[in-house]
C-alpha cells in the first residue's frame, strides 16, 4: 500500500514538462553524478540505475542508449532520474553481454553542459530475487528504531519483515537463511524479551539459547545445508570508544566459543577445539557441502588491557552432520596473525572454490575498521588475494555471496565513512571482481536523507514468509524453548 | 447566550494560552523543538502519512519547528486551543453550558504541553477530531451521516489516531441516545464502534504497520515516551465522547432549580464556570513545572551559547540536577568564571561537572556539549549520536544532527558532514546555517571559523579509550595535548575540587599559571590556602596582601565551624566558598 502511494506521487512529480536541451558546452570529463556507475557490471535483472547530480543543479537530463547507439531511455528531472522499470528491463534484456551508454547533460546557471558518456556492462549472470538487510543507525551504545527489511532487487520494493517497534523496542539482528531460501530462517531478539527465533519449514519457534555449559546466548548463525544444524558463536561482547580520529568504536569479545545447534533435538554441541580456553573462536560458517565448519580463531589475550593485540586466523574443522560430531584437528587456512593482520566473516563460495573473508589490522569486528577489506582464499591452491575492484579506501566488511556465486554484496562505508551501504560486484570463476555498484534506489537522494546503515546484507532467492504476528505473540509471551548442551 | 458572552471566553482562552506559552513557559517549548528534525521532503511526508495518526503527527511536527521562537510557537498553540473552543461551542445540543464546556476542553487541551515530554501531536489530533465532529454535526440528514460515519471514523483514525476516532463515535452514539434520531444512525454508530476497535488490526494486518496493538490504536505519538498512555488526551477524548450526556446532566432541572428567580445572580450559570475553572486549575497545577521550565531555559541558553544568560537563570533556591548543574558550570567556564564563581552556585559533586553517561537524550546531549567545548571531538560526536538515538520517540534530533555536522567538520570528515548538512538543509530554521557550512567546506574555508579552528587545535593525537571512571585522566590528556586549553585545565581543577581531592588539585594547579595574569581564581586560592594551612603552616607567612585577607577569612570560617558545624553564619558568610563546600556538602 505504502509503495503504491509513493509510486503515484512520484509519477505525478515526474510528469513535469521536459525541456529541450540546448547544449552550451561539452566537456570530456565524466558527469558529476552519484552514485558512481561508470564502467560497472550489472546483472540483467537489476532495478534501474537512477542517478542524480552531486551538486545542486537546475536539471539533469539523461539518455540511455543501447550498445548499437539507439536512444532507448530518457529522463529529465530537477533532482534525480526516474527510469521506467519495465523499459529498463527491456533495455537490459536486449543488451545482455554488451554495454549500455549513459549520456548526461546537467543544467546549471541556465546553461546545459554535456558530459562524457559512460558505459555500464550488462552481465548475462542474473542476480537473486532479493537482498535482506537490517536498517539501523550506526549507533554507539544506544539504538532506536531498526528493522529487518527485504528488498526486491529487480525493482525498488522494500518490505519490512520485522521492526523493533513491534517487539518492545528490543534489538533485532543476525538474520540468516539456509541456502538462500527463506523457509528456514534464524533471527535474534536482544533486550528484555531476548530470544532466538528459528523458522523451519514455516514453523516458528523462539529459543533461549543460553545453557549451563555455554556462557552466553548464541549469535552469528550459519545454517548447515541440511537445514537441521545451525552453527553459532557464543560471545561476551562489549564496546569501547576511541578518543582520536579516525576510529570511533571497538567491539570486542572478552571470550568466545563456537557451538552447533541441532534443531531436531534442541541440543547444542561443540568440540574442545571450538571451546578452547586458550583461544577465542568466532564467526562459524558451514561449507556448501556441509563437511567443513569455517571459523576464526585467535590466541586469547586480556581484552581489558590489550584489545588491540588480538588477531584472528581463518580455520576450519571437519563436521559430520549425520552424527553431529567434529574432526579432531582444525586446519589453519590463513595465518593472518603471523603478518600482523586479523580475519573475520569467512564466507565460502557456493561452489566451494573460495572463501571470502575480511582482513583488518586487529580484532574481530572489522565493521568499525577503515582498513578492512574483503579478501579471497583460493581453496584449490591456498593462495589469497585482495578483491581489488570490490574494496575501497574505507570499511569494506560484511560480505555475502549470491546463490550462483557470481555476485557478491559487501557492506561498505566508502561514501562517508560511517553509514554503510551495500555495494554489489560480479565475481568471475577465477575470483576476480568487476567494479562494485551501489544498491540502486528509486531516488539516490534517499541515502542522504536516511539515518540508517544497511547492515548484514544477505541474498535470498524468494520472498520471506514470516508470520510477524506469530513472532510478536511469542516474543511477548516469552515462553522460550530451552536447549541443552550435549 | 449572547455572541459577546461567547466571544469573551474565546478571546480569554486565546490570550491566556498565548501569553502563558510565549512569556512564562517558552523554554519548555524550546526543549521539545530540539528533539525533532522536521524535513520538508517527500520521503518524510510519506513516511508519516502511511501510518495511523500520520497527518496529525506531520502537522504537529511541522508546527513544533516554530517552538524555537516561543512567541511564534505559542501562536499555534493558541490557535489550536481556540479552534477546539470554537468547535466544541458550535456542537449542537450543548444547551446553555456550551461555553463553559468549550472553555474546559480548550484549556485542558492546552495543558497537554505543560509536560515537556508531551508532543504537539496530541493537541493537533484533538483539534482535528473536534473539527471532524463539527463537520459531522453540520450534516443535516441523519441518513447521510449514518452512511458516511464508518468511513469518516476510519479516516479520522488514519489521519488523527484512535483517540479522536473514538470520541467522534462516542459523541455520535451518546447523541443518538440523548436525542431521538434516525435509527439507521444507531446501526451506523455501532458499526463505527467496530471500525474503531478493528482499525488497529486493519492497520497491522492490511497495511503492514509494525506497531504494537496499543500504539497502533493511538496512532499519533502523544508523548516522547511512546510506551506510556497519554492520560490527559484520553481524559479529554472521554469528555468529548460523553459530551451529550454531560450536557444533558447539566441542563437537567436540578441545576436550574437552584436559581432564585428574584435575583439577577444566576447560580446555575456560575456553578459550571466555577467547576470548569476549578478543573482547569487542578490539571494546570498538577502538570505545570516552572523549575523544569527554568532548567530548560538554562539548557537553551547553553545550546545557543548565551553563557551569561544561562548563569543568570541559575537559582540556588531550586534543587538542580546533574545536567543543569553541568550546564551552569559549562557556562561559567565559557565565560572564564568557573574558578571564581563555581561555588556561588549549588554544587553537587563531580557529576555536576561531567555527568556519567546514561542512555538518555538529555544526559547524552549535555555530555556532547561539554566534550565539544573541551575539544574532545570524538566523544562529542559519540554523545551527540547517543542523544539522537536515545530520543524515546525515535525522532532524529536537530540539535544532535547539528552537533554531528560540526564535529565532522572539525575532524575534516567532510563527506559525513555533508550528509548531516543535507538533512539540515531540508529544515526551515537550520537550512541557512547548513548552507553556510556547506559553502565553507566546498570552498575549503573551514579554517576561517574561529571556533572550529580552536577546537581542532585541542584534538588529541594519542588515542585512548573512553573511561567513565577516569574523567580526570581524560581531562589531563586534553590539557596536555594543548596547554592553551584553559577550559580543560579549569575542568581538571574543578573536578578535583568537587571530588575534594586536594592532593591532586595541588599537584597540577601550578600548570595553569599562564591563564591568570594577576592571581589564581578565588576557589583555587581557597583550596590552596586550606591545603597549605594544613600541610605547611610556615608557608602562609609569606602570603601577599590579597592572600592574607583570604587567610583571615579562612581563620574566621574555621573559628565558626569549630564552634558549631551547623552555625547559620557559615552559609550566610561563607556559602560561596570552597571551604563551605568542602566541609558541608
Amino acid at each position: 500500500m505504502r509503495n503504491y502511494i509513493i509510486i503515484i506521487l512520484l509519477s505525478t512529480l515526474c510528469t513535469a514538462c521536459t525541456e529541450r536541451v540546448d547544449v552550451s558546452a561539452t566537456t570530456d570529463t565524466l558527469p558529476p553524478v552519484t552514485p558512481d556507475y561508470e564502467s560497472v557490471t550489472v546483472p540483467v535483472n537489476i532495478a534501474p540505475l537512477n542517478i542524480m547530480a552531486i551538486n545542486k543543479a537546475e536539471k539533469i537530463d539523461v539518455t540511455v542508449c543501447s550498445s548499437d547507439g539507439n536512444e532507448v531511455l530518457h529522463s529529465q528531472s530537477v533532482q534525480a532520474t526516474s527510469f521506467s522499470i519495465a523499459e529498463w528491463h527491456c533495455l537490459l534484456a536486449e543488451n545482455i553481454g554488451k554495454s549500455i551508454i549513459y549520456k548526461v547533460a546537467i543544467k546549471e546557471n541556465g546553461r546545459w553542459t554535456q558530459y562524457k558518456p559512460f558505459e555500464i556492462f550488462v552481465s548475462p549472470d542474473s542476480i537473486d530475487y532479493g537482498l535482506v538487510y537490517r536498517l539501523i543507525a550506526p549507533s554507539y551504545e544506544t539504538f532506536s528504531s531498526m528493522g529487518i527489511y527485504e528488498r526486491n532487487l529487480s525493482n525498488f520494493d522494500q518490505r519490512a519483515i520485522v521492526e523493533n517497534n513491534l517487539l518492545q523496542n528490543n534489538c533485532v539482528n543476525c538474520h540468516s537463511f539456509c541456502q538462500w531460501k527463506t523457509d528456514k530462517m534464524s533471527l535474534h531478539v536482544r533486550g528484555t524479551h531476548g530470544c532466538t527465533m528459528i523458522l523451519t519449514d514455516n514453523r516458528l519457534q523462539v529459543y533461549n539459547t543460553r545453557t549451563d555449559s555455554t556462557r552466553g546466548n548464541c549469535v552469528y548463525p550459519s545454517w548447515h545445508p541440511n537445514g537441521r544444524h545451525i552453527a553459532y558463536s557464543v560471545n561476551e561482547t562489549r564496546q569501547i570508544f576511541h578518543s582520536a580520529n579516525p576510529k570511533r568504536i571497538e567491539v570486542i569479545d572478552r571470550w568466545s566459543d563456537v557451538v552447533v545447534l541441532d534443531t531436531k533435538t534442541n541440543t547444542l554441541s561443540s568440540s574442545p577445539n571450538l571451546m578452547s580456553k586458550d583461544n577465542f573462536e568466532t564467526f562459524p560458517y558451514f561449507s556448501p557441502d556441509g563437511k567443513w565448519l569455517y571459523f576464526c580463531s585467535a590466541r586469547a589475550v586480556d581484552m581489558d588491557t590489550a584489545p588491540q593485540s588480538v588477531r584472528y586466523n581463518l580455520c576450519r574443522i571437519a563436521f559430520d552432520s549425520e552424527s553431529g560430531t567434529f574432526g579432531h584437528q582444525p586446519d589453519t587456512l590463513v595465518n593472518a596473525s603471523s603478518i600482523g593482520k586479523s580475519v573475520s566473516f569467512p564466507r565460502p563460495s557456493p561452489d566451494g572454490s573460495f572463501v571470502a573473508y575480511t582482513l583488518s589490522d586487529y580484532g574481530q569486528f572489522s565493521i568499525w575498521h577503515p582498513e578492512s577489506d574483503v579478501w579471497l582464499l583460493n581453496l584449490s591452491d591456498g593462495t589469497t588475494h585482495r578483491i581489488d575492484n570490490l574494496n575501497s579506501g574505507d570499511v569494506d566488511s560484511y560480505h555475502s555471496w549470491s546463490s550462483s556465486g557470481r555476485w557478491m554484496v559487501v557492506s561498505s562505508r566508502r561514501e562517508n565513512g560511517l553509514f554503510t551501504q551495500p555495494f554489489i560486484a560480479h565475481i568471475d570463476t577465477c575470483g576476480n571482481a568487476t567494479k562494485a555498484f551501489r544498491l540502486p534506489l528509486r531516488s539516490p537522494a534517499d541515502f542522504d536523507e536516511m539515518f540508517y546503515s544497511f547492515n548484514v546484507p544477505e541474498f535470498i532467492t524468494e520472498p520471506i514468509r514470516l508470520n510477524v504476528r506469530d513472532l510478536e505473540k511469542k516474543v511477548e509471551k516469552h515462553d522460550l524453548q530451552k536447549i541443552t548442551f550435549k | 447566550m449572547s455572541k459577546l458572552s461567547k466571544s469573551i471566553p474565546c478571546i480569554a482562552v486565546a490570550i491566556a494560552v498565548y501569553a502563558f506559552y510565549a512569556f512564562a513557559y517558552g523554554a519548555t517549548l524550546q526543549y521539545g523543538e530540539q528533539y525533532q528534525l522536521f524535513q520538508s521532503t517527500t520521503g518524510y511526508f510519506l513516511g508519516l502519512l502511511t501510518r495511523p495518526g500520520g497527518l496529525a503527527m506531520y502537522s504537529g511536527r511541522f508546527l513544533t519547528q516554530f517552538f524555537i521562537a516561543p512567541q511564534i510557537g505559542a501562536i499555534f498553540i493558541s490557535i489550536l486551543s481556540t479552534g477546539v473552543f470554537a468547535c466544541v461551542l458550535r456542537l449542537p445540543n450543548s444547551g446553555r453550558y456550551s461555553c463553559q464546556i468549550a472553555f474546559l476542553v480548550a484549556l485542558l487541551s492546552a495543558c497537554i504541553l505543560l509536560n515537556r515530554q508531551m508532543l504537539l501531536n496530541g493537541l493537533v489530533s484533538i483539534s482535528i477530531g473536534c473539527l471532524i465532529l463539527l463537520s459531522i454535526n453540520s450534516i443535516k440528514s441523519d441518513k447521510l451521516v449514518a452512511a458516511l460515519l464508518p468511513v469518516i471514523v476510519f479516516a479520522t483514525y488514519w489521519i488523527a489516531g484512535g483517540i479522536p476516532a473514538a470520541f467522534v463515535v462516542g459523541y455520535v452514539l451518546c447523541d443518538f441516545f440523548m436525542t431521538k434520531k434516525d435509527k439507521s444512525l444507531l446501526v451506523s454508530s455501532l458499526l463505527s464502534v467496530l471500525v474503531v476497535v478493528a482499525s488497529p488490526f486493519v492497520a497491522r494486518q492490511l497495511f503492514g504497520v509494525q506497531l504494537n496493538a496499543t500504539r497502533a490504536f493511538l496512532g499519533a505519538d502523544y508523548s516522547r515516551y511512546v510506551i506510556f498512555l497519554p492520560k490527559l488526551p484520553i481524559a479529554i477524548g472521554s469528555l468529548l465522547a460523553f459530551l451529550p450526556i454531560v450536557n444533558k446532566l447539566l441542563n437537567s432541572k436540578v441545576l436550574q432549580k437552584s436559581d432564585n428567580p428574584s435575583s439577577r445572580f444566576s447560580v446555575s450559570s456560575v456553578i459550571p464556570w466555577v467547576l470548569a475553572v476549578f478543573v482547569v486549575i487542578a490539571v494546570f497545577a498538577s502538570n505545570v513545572d516552572f523549575n523544569t521550565n527554568r532548567n530548560c531555559a538554562i539548557e537553551y541558553n547553553v545550546r545557543t551559547q548565551n553563557w551569561k544568560k544561562a548563569t543568570e537563570l541559575a537559582d540556588n533556591k531550586y534543587q538542580t540536577d546533574n545536567i543543569t548543574t553541568s550546564y551552569i558550570n559549562l557556562a561559567l567556564a565559557k565565560t572564564n568564571r568557573l574558578g571564581d564563581k563555581m561555588f556561588s552556585f549549588k554544587q553537587i559533586g563531580a557529576l555536576g561537572l561531567i555527568p556519567d553517561f546514561e542512555t538518555d537524550s538529555d544526559v547524552s546531549m549535555a555530555l556532547s556539549e561539554i566534550y565539544y567545548h573541551l575539544g574532545g571531538i570524538n566523544f562529542a560526536e559519540r554523545f551527540a549520536f547517543e542523544a539522537a538515538k536515545a530520543n524515546p520517540d525515535y525522532q532524529e534530533s536537530v540539535r544532535a544532527v547539528k552537533r554531528l555536522a560540526e564535529t565532522n567538520i572539525i575532524k575534516k570528515n567532510y563527506p559525513l558532514a555533508r550528509k548531516y548538512l543535507a538533512m539540515l538543509e531540508n529544515t526551515a530554521f537550520y537550512a541557512k546555517w547548513a548552507q553556510k557550512c556547506r559553502r565553507a567546506i566546498d570552498s575549503n574555508r573551514t579554517d576561517e571559523n574561529a571556533e572550529w579552528t580552536r577546537l581542532r587545535s585541542f584534538q588529541n593525537d594519542n588515542d585512548y579509550f573512553y573511561a567513565e571512571k577516569e574523567k580526570d585522566a581524560m581531562l589531563l590528556d586534553k590539557f596536555s595535548t594543548n596547554q592553551n586549553n584553559r577550559q580543560a585545565f579549569e575542568y581538571l581543577m574543578a573536578f578535583y575540587l568537587l571530588n575534594k581531592d586536594i592532593e591532586h588539585f595541588m599537584q597540577y594547579a601550578e600548570f595553569g599559571g599562564r591563564f591568570y595574569s594577576i592571581t589564581y581564581p578565588r576557589a583555587f586560592r581557597e583550596a590552596a590556602i586550606f591545603h597549605l594551612r594544613m600541610t605547611n603552616p610556615e608557608a602562609v607567612k609569606d602570603f601577599g596582601t590579597a592572600d592574607r585577607l583570604m587567610l583571615d577569612q579562612f581563620y574566621e570560617f574555621g573559628k565558626i565551624y569549630n564552634t558549631n558545624h551547623h552555625d547559620s553564619r557559615l552559609a550566610a558568610r561563607f556559602g560561596d566558598t570552597y571551604w563551605f563546600y568542602l566541609f558541608n556538602e
